[in-house]
């Protein structure tokens, strides 16, 4: 009788584990698990280090920020500087990669200067803007835009000189208007190292932006982010950090991932754009 | 200097950014990827035949092209000389002699030296520990689907983890030190080997590993002789970028809480608002990075896969 009762018992247990493992092998739990992982570590993290704080201080300090209007406002400065530097960074990127890439002179003439200016990491230019334009708006702005510009132009440059030559010297054989090449021909084949570039530009600049701010800066996210740190507040900062990450995740795998398979629909294949140029 | 690296891309595995998927060149009909692979049109006189015309011609064209190269560093400079002498001043932008100069000093002084090789030791140290953690989890990535979901999130928030993020966890975990610098080098290496090994993994040679098996090869050999060399051009793209990343990182990670390093002495100069110190500093710092990623690495890279060329 109890015999029958003790058999039964393991092989429910057993049952019960073989369902848990079939449920945990699953890839939806790979899944879940892979959003539940970066808390975890973060907790096993606070645990440990006592000036890191733990998600439930954080999720306070952001509703700190959230309803006292900080967020709205602060984030509000951040997106209007860091639309300016990239657009200036674009804009100026775009027509130095044009020329690099239509006059061969240009570009062995600058080759030296890209390649510095892809290698000096944004946190000397935050430096430098501060010392150069003080605390305001330029020098995040400054930052932003010079950070980005050499993205943008090497991918721009890189474009135009893998356009099909083919195709170019036909055109020119057959008499092509100008109008009409540069929409066939330059267009298309530039888009996509431009999305590229800028894809990469966006990031590189966000990042940028938030160093600027925290040295040179008297208000916006990154001076946010120090304002907390300087009032022996990590948690405040770590807020930050965090929104900081989910914006940049989201801008990048969400909104320029949208956009990009919108723009590139006309292409068959799932690869959208081609790898960026990181490096000159 | 763009073209080459655009037909670089072509005998380099792809080093994966982020999650993006890999893509050879070539592959399918995307016309943006045959053209990354097509050779760069320039260049293409060097090698045509030896002769004589040929030959001089090729000479005048690689000096001009040199003169080209160095002219345009000279306009840069003399723009840059012109402006801080005339237009905003030298001491908010001194000249480049002023700056030459505290290089100079900067060399003789020994400071450029002692703190180049603290920062240079950081990354290698943090590339060696990133590295020994990333191999394995590429592994498990590359073999397996769960795996590689399971660990996607993390990795993706740890490639999206911005460079001021780096600094200030690094100096609430660590306090002012050298631990802080190779953490962040360790964290900016790991998800790199970890994708690229994963996809060194994905492009083994399928006919390769059934014909080892079939031949009865074993477990060692097949791992010497035919999975370590499928990976190892991955594992140096991965050392590549995550060189090229670690510099900036460990750079900002220096200025946020370091006793030496490159970023402890832009710091300084910052703080002492030293723009010819700062500059002297950054271009310093271009030089030798440049130095490291063009010449070291392209040596030892060339070193580790001469038997290819053979």
């Amino acid at each position: 009788m109890t015999g029958d009762v003790i058999v039964s018992g393991a092989a429910r247990a057993q049952r019960v584990w073989h369902r848990a493992w079939r449920i945990l092998a699953h890839h939806r739990a790979a899944r879940v698990g892979s959003w539940l992982l970066v808390p975890a570590v973060w907790v096993a993290i606070s645990a440990a280090v006592p000036r890191i704080a733990g998600p439930v201080p954080v999720a306070e300090a952001f509703w700190e920020e959230l309803t006292s209007g900080e967020l709205y406002w602060q984030f509000g400065i951040s997106l209007r500087r860091f639309l300016v530097g990239m657009a200036i960074g674009i804009g100026l990127g775009l027509v130095v990669g044009i020329a690099l890439g239509i006059w061969r002179v240009f570009d062995l003439l600058l080759s030296g200067p890209a390649i510095a200016a892809l290698a000096i990491p944004s946190i000397i230019w935050a430096l430098l803007a501060t010392m150069w334009f003080g605390f305001g708006d330029t020098a995040p702005i400054f930052t932003v835009a010079v950070s980005a510009l050499p993205f943008v132009g090497v991918n721009v440059t890189t474009g135009i000189q893998a356009m099909p030559r083919d195709l170019t010297r036909m055109s020119a054989a057959f008499g092509v208007p100008a109008w009409r090449r540069l929409t066939r021909l330059l267009v298309p084949a530039v888009t996509g190292y431009l999305f590229a570039g800028t894809r990469l530009a966006m990031i590189v600049g966000w990042q940028a932006l938030l160093l600027s701010e925290w040295f040179g800066a008297v208000d916006g996210v990154g001076f946010r982010a120090r304002y907390w740190y300087d009032a022996n507040r990590p948690e405040g900062t770590l807020a930050w950090i965090v929104l900081f990450i989910v914006f940049v995740v989201l801008l990048d795998r969400v909104l320029l991932e949208r956009i990009s398979r919108w723009v590139f629909r006309w292409r068959a294949q799932e690869s959208t754009q081609p790898a960026p140029v990181q490096e000159a | 200097m763009v073209s080459a690296n655009v037909s670089e891309a072509s005998d380099r595995p792809g080093p994966a950014e982020g999650s993006t998927p890999l893509r050879g060149p070539g592959a399918g009909d995307d016309p943006a990827a045959r053209l990354a692979g097509a050779p760069a049109p320039a260049d293409r006189a060097a090698g045509a035949g030896a002769s004589n015309r040929l030959l001089t011609g090729a000479v005048a064209r690689a000096t001009g092209k040199a003169g080209l190269v160095v002219g345009g560093l000279a306009v840069v400079v003399a723009s840059w000389w012109g402006a801080s002498l005339y237009v905003v001043g030298t001491t908010t932008l001194p000249t480049p002699a002023e700056v030459l100069e505290a290089i100079l000093e900067l060399l003789t002084s020994g400071a450029l030296v002692r703190h180049f090789s603290a920062s240079v030791g950081v990354i290698c140290f943090g590339f060696a520990i990133g590295a020994a953690a990333g191999l394995p989890t590429g592994i498990l990535i590359g073999r397996s689907r769960y795996w590689q979901i399971l660990l996607e999130g993390p990795i993706m928030v740890l490639v999206s983890l911005p460079g001021l993020a780096f600094g200030v966890l690094m100096l609430a975990a660590f306090g002012l030190g050298p631990t802080g610098p190779v953490v962040a080098a360790a964290l900016v290496a790991m998800p790199y080997v970890a994708i690229n090994v994963a996809e060194g993994i994905r492009a083994v040679d399928r006919d390769l590993l059934r014909m080892s098996q079939s031949y009865r090869c074993s477990r060692a050999e097949i791992v010497r002789h035919v999975l370590i060399p499928s990976i190892l051009p991955y594992l140096f793209a991965s050392l590549r970028y995550a060189f090229a990343q670690g510099w900036k990182i460990v750079a900002i990670v220096e200025v946020f809480g370091a006793t030496a390093g490159i970023g402890f002495m832009i710091r300084a100069t910052y703080q002492s608002y030293a723009v010819d110190g700062m500059l002297a500093w950054t271009i310093s710092f271009i030089a030798l990075m440049l130095f490291v990623e063009r010449i070291v690495l392209v040596q030892v890279e060339n070193r580790v896969f001469r038997w290819r060329a053979g």
